[in-house]
């Protein structure tokens, strides 16, 4: 039994001795890291309004992006026509339907709608095609309908049709349709399969002199045309022939007059007839070719090297697509031959910089710089971009989108002659996605791979940096209404800069950087990437500054001295130095950069990128630093678990200082036989050894015991974080010296009789007193300073002088570029000639005239004593006062747009009613609104007591509480007194518990398998909250929340607090209760929730993708390109919000399946033949995900049916082909049209039909995708029930 | 050289000529050209009368089409310049390629040019009906409305106008049962080109002009966008001088971030 006891003791003490070796170095670790757990904080993450903007962002984006989720969360009507006319529109609510539609309102969206679904168009008479047509609109007109909105149907098939001299680009009815029409024979080239090559045939036509009989002299009357003109009428053709060829024996004399000829680009030569000869050339016979027609080709060439013009006095080789045409003589443009009225005139243009341009080439224009210049976007409130173009001769101009909305892309060729020729094109600005995949956990992957993104870093100091992905080209807002801003908000972070007092004094211990100019610098260019932020010039340089800063400088200033300090700790204020380099820098912006062209994208893919995440994803950075600290706190545990360990054992030590001395000689003593024992029984070693081996542990576990208490004890005054490394260290050290003495001191006198040394003792006492002294002298207090920068709407600036200057850069003015120049300037007459960008208020001196809202009042509430000076604001109940803390809304109404602040203090003037930048209190001064408008409401907190001055712990203290309001108009001017509004507050507190207003995840269903869950919840007050899987008592509950619980720390839905939810089951119910008064030491002002708000999670069953279509199948069609419609069905999950996507490119982009559930299809468009291979995904908001991957191989059928077997039965003819297809007889020619001829029964592989004997019969077959060999198969005749070919 | 045999050959060939002469400029009158309205002539040409009655109201209705996108009175429209310019191509929201909202536009100018000339058909029936009785011939006039049918081609307008129409003049009698009248307006062409823009934005968001243009020097397309993304084409008949203007709306970006 003693030997057991024994080998115990050995076993503890060894195992101290390894658990001190590490604990030490952890121990000195946390020493000092103490310092760091308070830097390490969440400033480098996006501030928690942030992150409720990107929520409603991403679910905005969902309804903006998808029609389908835009149905279930809007409960959208359909209509198939409304009472404009409009064919098969949407609305948001039945109300708006019922109101707008001619007809019933269909309580679904437009996909659900039969008749409003989208296909082609085919007018059977005319043979158009028309895209993306609503089933109705088709039908109603007497269309044909064809399921297929992209035209990848036979009926829409297109070749080239001849006719005449012309050759048009058309389906082949539209062909059929001309030639019943003209009565020229249909010659229809379905292998033509681009415009391109229909247009170039068009020129290539076979010409020559067409003889129609003689002239009473017996000379052949001549005309020079087309073959099948010619033909037409039946006249004798001899191609590539002039009229004037001796040959013909005709009366027209070559050369008489050169003139242009309508639709085509040269001069020609016309004969004494008037008949078209060669194109011009001064060298007669070398233009007549003998009279033979020369090709343009072999014709003289207009063109020298990248000289267009070259030879214009001696040539009529003129071409369009090079920027020359036939036309009259002018001064400076003619033939030499004095007598010839026409010359190739130029086509060319000079741009605004004065280059020649050629015709037919498009360049873009812009206002100012764009783009990304270093690490910010560079496009100006009220700039656009503008496409201007070259044709003949004049240059015209086309606005992008206005808001930026479209981006002006531009690429040059580099011609063979010299120069380059500019192609130019207007392309959707796809920069709100950069901003919504902020949202995404791959976000930076995605924004460096849409081209209308660029990584926006934000780097201010080592704990505050971070990434976002922004605009390369931000789109505007609308400047009057602040409407589409709110992007904004996404700049708007606030950086926590650390001190930390030290035994020298106060120190920088995190984000230090924050507090410098740099800050609003680098937070402004962040600001201004989003959209129309922070402080920007406009298009014409007018800078105006939206943003606020607090506790650092503004921009343009620099810091100046820093103030005293108040007490312990300074103030940090800043005396404002003008430094405008940053200022002039932005200036620049409205600077046109020469040269500077947003770059054409390979943006195809994004244009149909519109997948939503399901979670908020992390900035790259952010991550990093979080696995940082993860991976730190994991060290911990494991090095530290021992470490831990001895913290416990020594804080209880201090407690049990004197036992654990006792305790420890006991265990030691004990420790001493047990090795004697275990180590097998050699009791002479033990006894030899044992001492030694007991000294040894004493010292360890005294040195143990004395660097965990001191680290302790540095950890629980505070002092650590004030403290250098070094410094910490030798107080650890010290600590672990007094302690190893001691031990050493008491295991002695257990085992060899020491008596306990006073110099340990000494030791700890002076460490102790060491830690007191600092405690006293306040190391290690920290302070922490909120460096806040707020990015606002960029606004115009006051007034509207400069309205009118709007179109002046030779640009079309527009509504925003009206707007960007001035508050007072308003766009006017849009859409006619008269546009106009005109100021509204020219001489209006005269500030807003506030009036008090009534619809805008809270219940409860009561305006009292409205006059010019204010009004007051009553509790309709009791004696009027409004209980501190009580949150209120009411409204006020300007009578022209006007912005308003408010301040606490009475007679401010009105620059510095503003947001402060060197306090935290928030009543100083503040904006009401943001922009300008005409009414606003105003929702605010009532102050406390304390706030006020006076004790809450009254109930019969009232006090007033005054805002004092000033509001400016459009030209700046502001009232010269105040609107007073007037409050009473009383004490009452605040009796009643929180309401939770908001939870995220707002649903029950977690992800399959999770095991936690993360829960965030927000309350309407500040507060407390708790968790428990019970329903108790707040005080009884045993979880707690993590809330913020500062007054500026108020969300969009209130005050928050996050939280782990283990989930041990499938199905979890926790219960919360909040307690307000979060500030309240006294329980007794503390209010909780009596009932418990019961939050469930269910987790889901994991989300399979069942099955999948097309998959390992060959589809054939006879169109290129072709439609394919991806299916996939899917189980698990959260089945009513679970969206698939395909990829085509192994997962780099998905394409959205439409439905929600369990069923997701779409049809493709754009197959070319050969292999596919894509990628399917499925997620649902609850984080399942599901892949799958199908293949499936497209085949074009371009070939025509081959008739394989014809034979007779009697008079019953059946043929036989290689595949499905229709066939028809006729007895009248070969290339007969296949609708006029006898359609033969059956349409697969046999085809029967009754014929006449002896008779001769053309057989034309045509498969299910309309090919054939556009003239008979077979020539056949049936002779006494015998087939013959012939 | 001919050369007569006697005098009486010579008489024989002058009186041949002449008769032939006299023949043709009577053909030339009964067959070739009919009777013709005009300041104190004899003969009136129903068919000519109704033809350029008919040509003058198409080619009233196509003026009138064609600033407005085809139609007369458009329903579903954006004014521009003060005209009311029908959208041919529509979608209210954003992203989302315009939906086509006259895919059969054909029919339908048809159909307005048809209501349009309708009543005026009318009137051309009811004036010829006064010119016929200012000259004391009788006009017989079926009463029921009178039935036509609209149809375009290129370059053309076709008015196959069915009525019963018995003239009598003197002691002649001439009935019509149909007149065809064939208008040269380019009306058709205008409506083909609108079709190709809407279908190139329908599909692609977009309407390359510049290149369209290059391809078919005949047209000279304008594009004006306003701020709400609508797009106006203003589409030029360079043969014509005419000029059509069609309103579309569609992949249109929201400012700011839509909110």
């Amino acid at each position: 039994m003693e030997r057991k006891e024994h080998y115990f003791k050995a076993i503890f003490e060894i195992f101290i001795l390894v658990v001190a070796t590490i604990s030490f170095s952890y121990l000195m670790h946390e020493s000092y890291s103490l310092e760091n757990n308070i830097l390490i904080r969440e400033e480098n993450k996006f501030n928690s309004i942030s992150l409720g903007l990107l929520l409603i962002l991403k679910v905005i984006n969902k309804i903006l992006w998808d029609e389908k989720n835009f149905v279930s969360a809007l409960e959208i009507n359909s209509c198939e026509l409304s009472k404009t006319g409009q064919v098969c529109v949407e609305y948001l609510s039945a109300s708006e339907c019922l109101d707008k539609c001619a007809e019933q309102c269909i309580p679904t969206s437009l996909s659900g709608v039969s008749n409003c679904k989208l296909g082609s168009c085919f007018d059977s008479i005319e043979g158009t095609c028309q895209l993306n047509s609503p089933k109705r609109a088709c039908e109603s007109n007497g269309g044909t309908w064809l399921n297929d909105p992209n035209g990848n149907v036979a009926q829409c098939k297109k070749g080239c049709c001849v006719h005449g001299n012309n050759a048009n680009f058309w389906t082949e009815r539209q062909c059929t349709r001309a030639s019943e029409i003209s009565g020229i024979a249909k010659d229809f080239r379905a292998d033509i399969r681009t415009e391109f090559d229909c247009i170039v045939l068009s020129g290539a036509q076979e010409e020559g002199a067409c003889l129609t009989g003689k002239d009473v002299a017996g000379k052949n009357n001549c005309k020079f045309a087309t073959k099948a003109l010619c033909l037409q009428a039946r006249g004798e053709f001899y191609s590539g022939y002039l009229c004037s060829n001796a040959e013909l024996n005709t009366n027209c004399v070559k050369q008489k007059t050169s003139s242009c000829v309508e639709g085509k680009d040269e001069i020609y030569w016309f004969d004494s007839c008037g008949n078209r000869e060669n194109i011009y050339s001064a060298n007669k016979e070398s233009s007549w070719n003998d009279g033979k027609v020369l090709g343009k080709d072999e014709s003289c060439s207009l063109i020298s090297g990248n000289n267009y013009l070259a030879n214009q006095g001696t040539c009529g080789n003129c071409n369009f697509l090079l920027s020359s045409r036939c036309g009259n003589k002018t001064a400076t443009e003619r033939l030499s031959d004095a007598i010839q009225k026409d010359v190739c005139r130029s086509l060319t243009c000079r741009d605004e910089n004065g280059n020649t341009r050629q015709n037919g080439e498009t360049w873009c224009v812009y206002q100012g710089a764009i783009g990304v210049d270093g690490n910010r976007a560079a496009d100006t409130p009220g700039s656009r971009h503008f496409m201007r173009s070259c044709f003949e001769g004049e240059v015209r101009i086309e606005s992008c989108g206005d808001y930026r909305t479209k981006v002006c892309v531009e690429s040059k060729t580099n011609l063979e002659g010299g120069g380059t020729f500019s192609n130019a094109a207007c392309v959707p600005n796809l920069g709100d996605l950069c901003v919504i995949y902020n949202t995404e956990d791959d976000r930076i992957k995605k924004c460096n791979e849409n081209p209308f993104c660029f990584v926006k870093e934000t780097d201010i100091s080592h704990e505050f940096s971070f990434k976002l992905c922004a605009p390369k080209y931000p789109v505007g807002h609308n400047l009057a209404t602040g409407e589409g801003s709110s992007a904004c908000a996404l700049a708007s972070q606030k950086c926590t800069a650390v001190k930390v007092k030290k035994t020298s004094g106060w120190e920088w211990k995190a984000n230090e950087d924050c507090t410098k100019p740099e800050f609003a610098q680098k937070m402004n260019n962040l600001c201004m990437s989003l959209g129309d932020c922070g402080a920007e010039v406009n298009y014409v340089g007018d800078l105006t500054e939206n943003y606020k800063v607090r506790h650092t400088p503004r921009l343009g200033q620099i810091m100046g001295i820093i103030k005293p300090s108040i007490g312990i700790f300074p103030r940090y204020g800043y005396v404002p130095n003008p430094n405008n380099a940053y200022l002039n820098n932005i200036k620049k912006y409205s600077d046109v950069v020469p040269g500077q062209v947003a770059e054409s994208p390979d943006a195809g893919e994004f244009y149909g990128t519109v997948g939503i995440p399901n979670e908020l994803g992390e900035s790259g950075v952010v991550s990093d630093l979080e696995k940082a600290q993860a991976q730190m706190k994991t060290f911990g545990m494991i090095t530290g678990g021992a470490g831990a360990l001895m913290m416990y054992a020594a804080s209880q030590g201090i407690s049990l200082g004197a036992l654990s001395v006792t305790g420890a000689t006991e265990l030691t003593t004990a420790t001493l036989a047990a090795p004697s024992v275990s180590v097998g029984g050699a009791q002479g070693v033990a006894q030899t050894v044992g001492p030694q081996l007991s000294a040894a542990g004493g010292v360890i576990a005294g040195a143990a015991i004395g660097a965990g208490v001191t680290s302790w004890l540095i950890s629980a005054t505070g002092i650590g974080a004030g403290m250098s490394r070094d410094f910490a260290n030798a107080l650890i050290i010290a600590g672990a010296i007094g302690g190893a003495l001691i031990g050493t001191a008491t295991s002695a006198t257990i085992t060899a009789g020491s008596t306990v040394p006073v110099v340990g003792w000494v030791i700890v006492v002076i460490v102790l007193v060491v830690i007191v002294i600092l405690k006293l002298m306040g190391v290690g207090k920290v302070k922490e300073i909120h460096v806040n920068f707020r990015c606002l709407p960029w606004e115009p600036p006051r007034g509207g002088d400069k309205c009118e200057i709007c179109g002046d850069d030779g640009l079309p003015c527009s509504e925003y570029a009206c707007s960007a120049l001035g508050q007072t300037c308003k766009f006017v007459n849009e859409g006619t000639s008269q546009e106009k960008c005109i100021n509204i208020a020219p001489n209006d001196i005269s500030p807003p005239i506030i009036t008090p809202w009534q619809e805008e009042l809270q219940d409860g509430l009561v305006y009292q004593n409205p006059s010019d000076l204010g009004v007051n604001i009553r509790s309709s109940s009791g004696d009027g006062c409004i209980a501190a803390y009580s949150q209120i809304k009411f409204g006020l109404l300007l009578d022209k747009y006007g912005k308003c602040r408010y301040s606490t203090t009475p007679n401010k003037p009105y620059e510095e009613m503003t947001w402060s930048e060197t306090e935290d209190v928030a009543d100083v001064g503040e904006d009401l609104n943001i922009v300008f408008q005409k009414n606003m409401t105003v929702n605010m907190r009532m102050p406390s007591m304390e706030m006020l001055g006076l004790p809450s712990y009254d109930p019969n203290k009232q006090a007033d509480y005054t805002m004092y309001v000033k509001c400016e108009n459009g030209n700046g001017y502001v009232a010269n007194r105040d609107y007073a509004i007037k409050f009473c507050i009383k004490p009452g507190e605040d009796l009643t518990a929180p309401a939770i207003t908001k939870r995220n995840p707002a649903g029950e269903y977690v992800k399959a398998g999770a095991s936690e869950q993360n829960l965030s919840i927000w309350t309407n007050k500040p507060s407390n909250c708790k968790w428990d899987n019970a329903n108790k008592d707040y005080s009884a509950m045993l979880n707690n929340f993590t809330c913020a619980n500062g007054f500026d720390e108020q969300e969009l839905f209130g005050w928050r607090c996050d939280g782990t939810i283990p989930l041990p089951k499938d199905e979890t119910t926790i219960n919360v209760r909040c307690e307000n008064n979060p500030w309240q030491n006294d329980s007794t002002k503390r209010f909780s929730n009596s009932e418990s708000t019961p939050i469930k999670f269910k987790k889901t069953t994991p989300l399979v993708i069942d099955s999948a279509s097309p998959d390992d199948e060959t589809l054939v069609f006879g169109v290129e390109p072709a439609s394919v419609e991806v299916e996939a069905e899917t189980s698990g999950g959260i089945s009513s919000d679970t969206m698939c996507g395909v990829s085509f490119d192994n997962g780099r982009f998905f394409e959205p399946l439409e439905g929600y559930g369990n069923s997701h299809s779409k049809v493709f468009e754009s197959f070319s033949s050969g292999k596919k291979f894509l990628m399917l995904k499925c997620d649902d908001s609850a984080g399942n995900i599901a892949f799958r991957n199908i293949s499936f191989e497209v085949n074009i059928d371009r070939k025509a049916p081959e008739v394989t077997r014809i034979y007779a039965d009697g008079s019953a003819l059946t043929i036989k082909t290689d595949e499905n297809a229709d066939c028809a007889l006729s007895m009248d020619k070969c290339d007969f049209a296949f609708e006029n001829g006898t359609l033969m029964s059956g349409d697969e592989l046999a085809h029967t039909s009754s014929v006449e004997m002896n008779k001769i019969y053309y057989v034309m077959c045509k498969d299910d995708w309309d090919n054939s060999k556009g003239t008979c198969n077979k020539k056949i005749k049936v002779i006494g029930g015998i087939t013959q070919q012939l | 050289m001919l050369k007569p045999r006697n005098k009486k050959a010579q008489i024989a060939i002058w009186v041949i000529l002449a008769l032939v002469l006299a023949g043709g400029i009577i053909l030339f009158f009964t067959l070739e050209r009919g009777p013709i309205l005009g300041a104190g002539a004899a003969v009136f040409n129903p068919e000519q009368y109704i033809e350029k009655c008919t040509e003058t109201a198409v080619n009233e209705a196509v003026d009138l089409l064609l600033p407005h996108g085809g139609f007369l009175e458009p329903k579903n429209f954006k004014v521009y310049n003060g005209t009311n310019i029908s959208y041919l191509c529509l979608h209210s929201g954003y992203f989302r390629p315009c939906t086509n909202q006259h895919p059969m536009l054909v029919n339908e100018v048809s159909d307005e040019i048809k209501s349009y000339i309708s009543p005026r058909i009318e009137s051309c029936f009811g004036n010829l009906k006064n010119e016929i009785e200012k000259r004391d011939s009788v006009i017989e006039l079926s009463a029921a409305p009178t039935e036509f049918n609209v149809s375009m081609a290129p370059g053309k307008v076709f008015v196959n106008i069915a009525k019963n129409v018995k003239i009598t003049e003197k002691e002649t009698t001439r009935t019509f049962e149909k007149f065809d009248v064939e208008v040269a307006n380019p009306i058709y062409d205008f409506t083909n080109v609108a079709l190709d823009i809407v279908n190139s934005e329908a599909k692609y968001c977009t309407f390359l002009y510049v290149g369209y243009m290059l391809s078919y020097p005949r047209w000279d397309v304008r594009i004006f966008v306003m701020s709400d993304s609508t797009k106006i084409y203003t589409i030029k008949d360079k043969e014509s001088g005419k000029k059509m203007n069609i309103a579309i709306r569609g992949c249109a970006m929201p400012p700011g971030m839509g909110i």
